[in-house]
């Protein structure tokens, strides 16, 4: 048995699962969150880099290309003489066993609204009635702690979800703290869409606790910064509307970690929805089966500072300690 | 194989002191976690202690031969109780229960990094050992023992210069 053999074995990754994270483009200025193999490509895979997201495990990774090859031809056999790309195009698909506010927005690529906790015999609504009024936040709010008035600390209790931002003033655009949310070709009536914001935020987090004047945060608020005028509301449930117009946009980081050693990773700059949202069913001990958020992606492209090429995806590979280099 | 072996048995050895450090056996007056490598504890020793984790290894072989050196080796921990004499041992369920628990703990993450301890020192073979999810066992009623054992199958790279 040769020593190439036995480090060429080690080129092989064996691996459970592949671990999915997300960063916000920004809008509309096309901000893209960067991934740096050589300084972010050993991460901690329960720590990532700012500002990805962890999504968690993903079942059914698949990458597929819609790049079309085209040929010239010369002579009268009509041999190639030279290929070239056209229309450089990527897909992605893969399960997500876990719901929540990112996967489901991920998935579901348009607007992930928060249901807003509703004033009691007010009309329903599909995407959440009329709400409970938000409570501004005071000074000393953190993006783990929310002070508020003792009077409307009363409106929450421990384990309550509740949604952070400002309210909606007539603005048109982008809308959203931190993480583009939803977008306004026009304006609503401010009047009565006052929580439009609130809807739609991805500034959101879970009552852990309640001190004298503060709700305390489980997870820290996900969209920075928290600005003076922002309020604070009760989330019921999340929900999103098939038929919707709006496209998110995420940066997508698929990492392969090899329990043999070394790392793949998969990084798409743009990704956009490519399907509505659906579920795959998978049994697993009948009659219980998980019902896994179904993503369909599209990757879209952009431009390689180092040398202008188009990019739709890039993908690494670190090799194990002791894997043969080539 | 031997490096497998012994690599995986520190590891989880390292592991069971950090998680339950009152988990210890007494053997010849020493102190020490519970758990023992079965085949190197003396023949013809006593019966397995009690609230203790013995490692047995089994079979091994190639996991894909024409194109990789990577090989598999199965183990399995075995482990009983019969409670605590203190509560007229009808915490045996209990007992074993907290001794599955520290299975589970001992072998997350399923992997680790290959040492030699021939030397007494660990010397890094440079590559990993990594092993599937624990498999439980139905539980063994022997009164006044409960019991059970775990499948394991740890996976691995020949080093040359192993035996």
């Amino acid at each position: 048995m040769s020593i190439s053999y036995m480090k060429r074995s080690q080129m092989a990754p064996a691996a459970r699962a592949v671990r999915v994270y997300i960063a916000p483009v920004g809008r509309p200025n096309g901000q893209i969150a960067a991934f740096d193999p050589a300084a972010q490509g050993q991460f901690n895979l329960d720590a990532p880099p700012v500002p990805w997201l962890d999504l968690g495990w993903v079942e059914n990774f698949q990458r597929t290309s819609a790049t079309k090859y085209e040929a010239l031809r010369s002579g009268p056999m009509g041999n190639i003489t030279v290929q070239y790309r056209t229309q450089p195009e990527a897909r992605l698909e893969f399960d997500l066993p876990a719901w929540g506010k990112l996967p489901m927005a991920l998935t579901g690529g348009t607007q992930l609204m928060n249901v807003l906790a509703t004033l009691p015999l007010k009309p329903p609504q599909g995407s959440g009635g009329q709400a409970v009024p938000a409570s501004p936040l005071q000074s000393g709010s953190t993006y783990t702690s929310l002070a508020l008035t003792g009077d409307q600390l009363q409106l929450f209790d421990v384990g309550d979800l509740v949604a952070v931002d400002a309210d909606y003033t007539g603005q048109t655009g982008y809308l959203g703290a931190g993480v583009p949310a939803a977008y306004l070709a026009s304006p609503l009536n401010p009047n009565a869409n006052v929580d439009y914001i609130r809807r739609v935020t991805f500034n959101i987090s879970r009552v852990a606790a309640k001190t004298s004047s503060a709700l305390t945060l489980t997870q820290p608020l996900l969209a920075p910064p928290l600005v003076p005028g922002m309020s604070v509301q009760r989330v019921m449930a999340f929900v999103d509307r098939e038929g919707s117009s709006f496209f998110q946009e995420w940066s997508g980081l698929f990492v392969v970690p090899a329990d043999s050693g070394g790392r793949a990773c998969f990084y798409y700059p743009r990704l956009q929805v490519a399907a509505s949202g659906h579920e795959t069913r998978q049994e697993f001990a009948a009659p219980l089966f998980s019902h896994m958020l179904h993503a369909s992606l599209h990757a879209l492209p952009t431009s390689d500072i180092n040398d202008g090429e188009t990019v739709l995806c890039y993908r690494s590979y670190f090799p194990a300690q002791c894997a043969a280099a080539y | 194989m031997q490096a497998t072996k012994d690599t995986f048995y520190v590891t989880v050895r390292d592991r069971l002191v950090a998680v339950d450090p009152q988990r210890t056996i007494i053997i010849d007056g020493v102190t020490r976690p519970a758990i023992l490598v079965a085949e190197n504890e003396p023949p013809g020793g006593g019966p397995p202690l009690c609230d203790a984790f013995y490692l047995y290894w089994g079979g091994a072989r190639a996991v894909q031969p024409a194109v990789s050196t990577l090989m598999e080796m199965e183990c399995t921990i075995s482990y009983r109780t019969k409670g605590t004499d203190q509560s007229g041992n009808l915490d045996r369920g209990r007992a074993l229960a907290s001794l599955d628990n520290d299975v589970l703990a001992i072998c997350a993450p399923p992997n680790a990094e290959k040492c030699d301890y021939s030397t007494g020192a660990d010397v890094d073979l440079s590559s990993t050992i990594f092993w599937t999810q624990p498999v439980f066992s139905a539980l063994v009623n022997a009164p006044p023992y409960l019991g059970r054992d775990v499948s394991i199958t740890v996976f691995f790279y020949p080093e040359v210069n192993q035996t």
